[in-house]
């Protein structure tokens, strides 16, 4: 099917992260495009969302990766890790890496992510630069030096109540280190949750273990020859071997300003269609691009999404944003799917098995799902957001019937059963029916691979599938 | 009451005389049931007492007992009456507490604990159009729907944060508002009413809130508490307690020998003891004294403080730790505001006992819940499980109870007793009353016995009758023939013969609408009218906003430009969004219920007839263009649909009966997802049954084929009332259908064949209906008695229902949604 063949377009990439690699996917196959991902990190691109899963693991990046490095040989993906652009020549059309050599692109595209918020905390910068006794975590090699820094830790104090916070205070307290928790606001995940849900959570980790220091943000930091000392607003003191800042990101936009773009205040200034609003030729995706929904995995993915279909000329639906974030960690399992605090409630809280579960809808349609200790619902839930609810599909998520699926809601064949890897009914069942083990499916499609949220949603979806098939 | 009840079980002892003094010039009534007064029960219903007296006991009314010589045994009455006595019990109950707020001895301001009381209310608000009551609590909801229905705008105020603070917590709170506004009473939280101002006529206008807001209030009801009548205890010496009540022990016995203490009167524990403001406990302190002065030893059991609101459609209950203060003590709480549905289960530490809980919305399980925080047993479940499904979830009900668990606690009855019964030959609950003494009391542990009763049937492989609900042991096709066999024409009448007690939120409505389903009959007849649902209460459906809908006939959907304009004229004089419904027929949506006859007074004036979207009954006929205008069509499909409606108009059902004529196969119609679909063919029409849409859908099924018209009518007639009479409560056609022995088949049989020689009396039950028809809202106008409970705030037309917010929507308005409340009526002061 050789035709007479045009100049393919080449897009170059910056960044080998989530966007990136959403972005390679979609464009792989297309002979129309050539594709290049410039990456600085070292190692092949990973879900960077499921880091706090890989805490404790000597090599987070192979565990994370999205691809084996044959996948991208195999599409013609030109990817190039361990390269970093240093400057855009939009004149010339090039980007410039920082061994000196360029990279002519047609389209370019930012994917540059974010860095690790560094809070207000007197000493400590200084401290971060030495690399010893501070750490974030943004990258697998943080992870990587995080986990090795902890075999020489006893106490660890965590900065920052958010999901990454206390999905690393989990982590660790369960890797048997004594954690206290600091947190500047009233109450955890703040704004996310409701007040039900975050006291779960502050007393779930509590019984792990955890310490935890709400309304107080840690003021000035300095060493001691028996490790650092925080001393918090109130006046509190928290001693520790390490600390742990998880304060947010913000984007990563300095390339981008020095090449004369226009910046917003939550990061490069993008039209709806995503281009940079002062060259058609450049766009921004993900972390860094100033888009709805950005900070999320998620609006990463969509924005991927949308910005290959505008280059393939394919209609693209724009799915109503829905926020996941998840904390898996056996006694604090947390999931947030959607706007839970909008509409109306429906909720369960059962002290006695420590879980609590919020439903929110509105106009008849669930627009999100809190899920505290009990996330075994979590993909159904992901699968119905949006979708209108009927009474008893309500209850039976919250008290988990097992049969809810065949009277309440189905799946419809365009429905996609994993948000994250964005693997529809239809494409999961093609799999399964190649090959009947559905974790094999799971692994060729890459459902289940994202978040992990729909992974029980998938099994049961699956094992129907077959009951049915047999039949 | 509870003095009531100890000279009633002390009927066949040996003590010699008994004499009852009484304050009150009527002997022992219902108190519980005060409410009942306004929902046409009157005071001879509500007495406790029969006509003649006590057979046993002197009874001296209306003359209260003023002195008491302790030292001497004599009391001495009003009226100078001296009296000695071996043993005296007080059982003086108690008082309301009206706060001491200004104007609080206006006219117009009333208490809420006595018949004298209730009369007086109902005279002062003839004429009145504002009322006001003070408390939140249980007495204060029950009042205020008094007033409601005696046609006044009311307005609850509250001082904590929300209604019942004693029953419910907040979660359960905010789910009850949502229940309480919609009945049109207006509730102020967080608020103290400081005073009380007169009008020119000198009596109370209105009253005035600490934060400074002034309420319209002609009549004004304090239901703050109240306090235990001790003061001629206390003058005479008799021990009580800190915050009032004589102080008793645990034999009921007071500081001084020889005289009782008993009921609300009664502090139990020494100073710092309890009062309880229930009749339970008072019970059981006046079996305590009774089992003494029969001479054997008795002490207080646990006195059980559980309650129940009882306003109608109004589910809210209360029981055992209630709050979760035990050491260890776990909550699980649903809370469902889309429903309106609270539910908090209260267990102990090792989740494996229940203590205790709140129902909101929904108070069905509340019977056997309290049994198993009285009985102490095991759940044997997860709670979550109980909380989801209800009690359906124990899956060994009475089997896990021990045989000397208390089942039924007003008469004390434990399981065992109960289970010897059984085996001992009774096989009715009603066999199991007489002889056990269980389930007489206040009813609650019948579903308990039942259980029990079907368990040890079950055992011993003896049959298991089938009952419409603890008040009638037959089913409701039993119960509509009994109607017609009988001709009785009171839900009273038919309790009285044919069940027991006073009837419950299951056979009341299967009894109105059989009732309203005789021919010549009206919803809102006195008798009926307070049995009904909601919606047919006031002859429209009512809203998620507690607004309601009003829903014209238009037979066959078949409407003139002239109608059209009527409601159209009609929807924007009243602000009523309008809407074409599934049926084909315009539903206008936001009417508040005092609209609702002005809105009819129009409608029928203009032809139009009530729809009864809101019944059990008849909705529609539903039909396609058919022949006259459809290039398909093969019969006149709107005319048959329409002469149909027509037909069965107004008529009662088990459910909603909706039906569908198409005038061709092609079923534009869709009568197929109807009870009664017709479907034209070239010969004639086929008739199909059992239909349903929604939510679990069925295609009808055929019946007969290419039948003339008057063939058709005559099957349709037979097989709705054949439906009618042998389906249960809320069971549409197709669901009768399947659990029908012999399905179609057997309909087949019977309406075409006559198997069953029914089908004269078919005919004639339909005539009948046919013939009596009469429009329900003509009626309603007709008659000032029906159109008054459609209680208005016309009387001040500046005064708008608060509760009630719309916002602007593609040109017409809809319900604000929650955050969209500019001015809840459920005002704060925080
Ligand atoms: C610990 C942690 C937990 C998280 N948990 C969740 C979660 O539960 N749910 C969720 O939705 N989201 C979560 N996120 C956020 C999510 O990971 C990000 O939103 C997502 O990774 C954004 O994708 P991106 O492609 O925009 O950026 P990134 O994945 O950050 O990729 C950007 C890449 O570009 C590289 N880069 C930057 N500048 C240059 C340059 N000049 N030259 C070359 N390369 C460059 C960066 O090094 C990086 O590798 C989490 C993030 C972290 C750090
Ligand atoms: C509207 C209303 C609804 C209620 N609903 C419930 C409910 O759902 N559940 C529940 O458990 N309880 C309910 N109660 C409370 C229940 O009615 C009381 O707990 C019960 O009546 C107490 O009985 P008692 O015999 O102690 O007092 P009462 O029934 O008040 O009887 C005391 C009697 O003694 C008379 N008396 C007082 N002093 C003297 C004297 N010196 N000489 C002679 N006679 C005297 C009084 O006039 C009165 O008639 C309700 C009460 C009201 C008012
Ligand atoms: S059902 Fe037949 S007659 Fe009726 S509208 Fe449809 S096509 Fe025409």
């Amino acid at each position: 099917m050789t035709g007479p063949r045009l100049r393919s377009v080449h897009v170059v990439v910056v960044g080998a992260g989530v966007a990136a690699v959403r972005l390679a996917e979609r464009l792989a196959g297309h002979s129309r495009y050539a594709v290049t991902i410039l990456g600085d990190e070292p190692c092949l691109p990973y879900n960077r969302a499921l880091l706090p899963s890989a805490l404790g693991s000597s090599r987070p990046a192979a565990r994370l990766r999205f691809h084996a490095a044959s996948w991208y040989r195999r599409n013609g993906i030109n990817l190039r890790t361990g390269t970093a652009v240093i400057a855009i020549d939009r004149k010339s059309h090039r980007v410039v890496l920082a061994d000196g050599n360029d990279v002519r692109y047609d389209v370019l595209v930012l994917a540059l992510g974010a860095a690790s918020t560094v809070p207000m905390v007197s000493g400590i910068r200084r401290l971060l630069a030495r690399r010893c006794r501070v750490f974030t975590v943004r990258t697998a090699e943080d992870v990587r030096r995080l986990t090795a820094a902890l075999h020489h830790a006893r106490t660890v104090a965590v900065l920052g109540g958010g999901a990454t916070g206390i999905a690393l205070a989990t982590g660790i307290a369960l890797r048997g280190r004594e954690v206290e928790l600091v947190h500047s606001d009233a109450y955890l995940l703040d704004g996310v949750v409701d007040r039900t849900a975050a006291n779960l959570i502050h007393t779930n980790l509590e019984k792990l273990g955890v310490r935890v220091r709400c309304g107080a943000p840690a003021r000035s930091i300095v060493e001691g020859s028996a490790g650092v000392r925080l001393v918090c607003a109130d006046g509190g003191l928290v001693v520790a071997d390490m600390v742990v800042v998880a304060c947010g990101a913000r984007p990563r936009v300095r390339l981008a300003a020095r090449a004369g773009l226009s910046i917003a205040e939550d990061g490069i200034a993008v039209t709806s269609e995503l281009s940079v609003v002062d060259d058609p030729d450049i766009f921004a995706i993900g972390d860094c691009a100033a888009a709805l929904g950005k900070g999320e995995a998620l609006a990463a993915w969509e924005h991927a999404d949308l910005l290959a279909s505008a280059l393939l000329g394919a209609p693209f639906e724009r799915s109503p944003f829905l926020r996941t974030i998840r904390i898996h960690t056996g006694s604090l399992d947390l999931a947030v799917l959607g706007q839970p605090l909008a509409g109306t409630p429906v909720t369960l809280h059962d002290a006695a098995r420590s879980t609590y579960k919020r439903l929110a809808v509105e106009n008849n349609r669930l627009v999100g799902a809190l899920l505290v200790g009990d996330t075994s619902e979590a993909g159904r839930l992901a699968l119905a957001l949006r979708r209108p609810w009927t009474p008893l599909f309500l209850r039976g998520v919250l008290f988990r019937y097992q049969d809810v699926e065949h009277r309440g809601l189905l799946p419809t064949e365009t429905d996609l059963l994993c948000v994250c890897r964005s693997v529809s009914v239809a494409g999961f069942r093609a799999a399964l029916d190649e090959t009947s083990d559905w974790e094999e499916a799971c692994r060729r499609t890459g459902a289940g691979t994202g978040c992990g949220t729909c992974r029980t949603a998938i099994e049961r979806f699956a094992s129907r599938y077959k009951t049915e098939h047999v039949a | 009451m509870v003095g009531h009840r100890l000279v009633e079980e002390l009927a066949d002892s040996s003590v010699d005389q008994i004499i009852v003094f009484s304050e009150e010039a009527r002997p022992a009534y219902d108190r519980v049931s005060l409410s009942s007064y306004f929902d046409g029960k009157s005071a001879a219903d509500l007495s406790l007492v029969p006509a003649t007296g006590y057979p046993h006991a002197e009874l001296v009314l209306g003359d209260p007992v003023v002195g008491l010589n302790l030292a001497d045994r004599e009391i001495l009455t009003s009226t100078g009456r001296v009296e000695t006595y071996d043993t005296l019990v007080l059982a003086t109950g108690s008082r309301p507490f009206v706060p001491p707020v200004d104007g609080r001895d206006l006219p117009g301001v009333f208490t809420y604990r006595t018949l004298d009381d209730l009369d007086a209310i109902k005279e002062a608000a003839e004429g009145a159009s504002c009322g006001l009551v003070v408390g939140g609590g249980l007495l204060g909801l029950e009042a205020a729907r008094a007033l409601r229905l005696l046609g006044l705008a009311v307005t609850v105020v509250e001082r904590s944060n929300r209604l019942l603070p004693l029953q419910v917590d907040d979660g359960g709170g905010a789910v009850l508002l949502r229940h309480i506004l919609p009945l049109g009473i207006g509730v102020r939280l967080d608020s103290t009413i400081v005073g009380l101002e007169p009008g020119h006529d000198g009596r109370v206008r209105r009253a005035r809130l600490a934060d400074g807001t002034e309420i319209p209030a002609d009549v004004v009801v304090f239901a703050a508490g109240v306090r235990p009548c001790d003061e001629l205890a206390r003058s005479a010496g008799l021990e009580v307690g800190r915050r009032g009540g004589i102080v008793v022990d645990e034999t009921c016995a007071t500081s001084v020998p020889g005289v009782y203490a008993i009921g609300e009167c009664a502090c139990v524990g020494g100073i710092d003891g309890l009062v309880y403001g229930l009749v339970a406990p008072g019970y059981e302190m006046a079996r305590v004294v009774v089992t003494q002065l029969r001479g054997e030893d008795a002490s207080l059991g646990t006195l059980d403080t559980s309650t129940t609101l009882k306003l109608l459609g109004v589910d809210v209950a209360s029981f055992g730790d209630a709050f979760g203060k035990s050491d260890g003590a776990l909550e699980l709480v649903y809370a469902d505001h889309v429903n309106a549905l609270y539910k908090k289960l209260v267990v102990s530490a090792d989740a494996k006992r229940l203590l205790g809980g709140i129902l909101v919305g929904d108070a069905n399980d509340y019977p056997m819940l309290r049994t198993l925080v009285r009985s102490g047993e095991e759940l044997g479940v997860d709670p979550q499980q109980l909380l989801s499904s209800g009690t359906q979830a124990l899956p060994i009900t009475g089997k896990a109870l021990g045989e000397d668990a208390i089942i039924c606690s007003c008469r004390n009855v434990c399981a065992g007793t109960i289970r010897a019964a059984v085996h001992d030959g009774a096989d009715t609950v009603a066999e199991l009353r007489n002889c056990t003494q269980a389930g007489t009391g206040c009813g609650s542990c019948v579903p308990m016995l039942t259980a029990i009763l079907k368990e040890e049937l079950e055992k011993a492989g003896r049959a298991v009758a089938r009952g419409l609900c603890e008040h009638f042991d037959v089913t409701r096709q039993e119960l509509f023939e009994i109607i017609a066999v009988t001709g009785i024409e009171t839900f009273d009448e038919l309790v009285r013969r044919y069940g027991r007690g006073r009837g419950c939120d299951i056979c009341k409505p299967v009894v109105a609408s059989i009732l309203a389903g005789r021919p010549g009959s009206h919803p809102l007849d006195p008798q009926t009218a307070a049995l009904q649902d909601t919606n047919d209460h006031v002859l429209a459906n009512l809203q998620k906003d507690g607004t309601y809908s009003v829903v014209p006939r238009i037979p066959g959907g078949e409407i003139t430009p002239d109608g059209l304009i009527t409601l159209g004229t009609i929807a924007k004089e009243f602000g009523l969004y309008t809407k074409i419904t599934g049926g084909q027929r315009i539903d206008m949506f936001g009417a508040r219920i005092d609209q609702l006859p002005c809105i009819w007074e129009r409608l029928v004036a203009a032809g139009f007839e009530s729809g009864h979207a809101y019944g059990k009954a008849m909705r529609t006929v539903k039909s396609c263009v058919g022949s006259t205008w459809c290039r398909y069509g093969v019969q006149d499909s709107v005319r048959l649909a329409i002469d149909l409606e027509l037909r069965y108009r107004g008529l009662r059902a088990p459910h909603k009966i909706k039906a569908g004529v198409s005038g061709c196969a092609r079923e534009c119609a869709e009568a197929r997802s109807k009870d009664v679909g017709v479907i034209a063919t070239e010969k004639g029409w086929n008739l199909y049954v059992g239909g349903n849409g929604g939510f679990s859908p069925r295609h009808a099924q055929l019946l007969a084929s290419d039948l003339d018209e008057a063939t058709l009518v005559r099957y349709i007639d037979r097989f709705l009332m054949y439906y009618i009479r042998t389906a249960d409560r809320l069971q549409r056609t197709a669901a009768w259908l399947e659990n029908l022995e012999g399905g179609i088949e057997h309909v087949r049989r019977v309406i075409i064949e006559d198997a069953l020689g029914l089908c004269a009396e078919l005919d004639a039950a339909m005539e009948r209906h046919v013939a009596s028809y009469v429009d329900e809202w003509k009626a309603t106008l007709n008659d000032p008695q029906k159109r008054a409970r459609f209680i208005a705030f016309v009387n001040d037309p500046d005064r708008t229902d608060p509760s009630i917010v719309f916002v602007p929507e593609r040109g017409q308005h809809r319900p604000a949604r929650k955050g969209e409340l500019a001015a809840p009526s459920l005002t704060s002061a925080r």
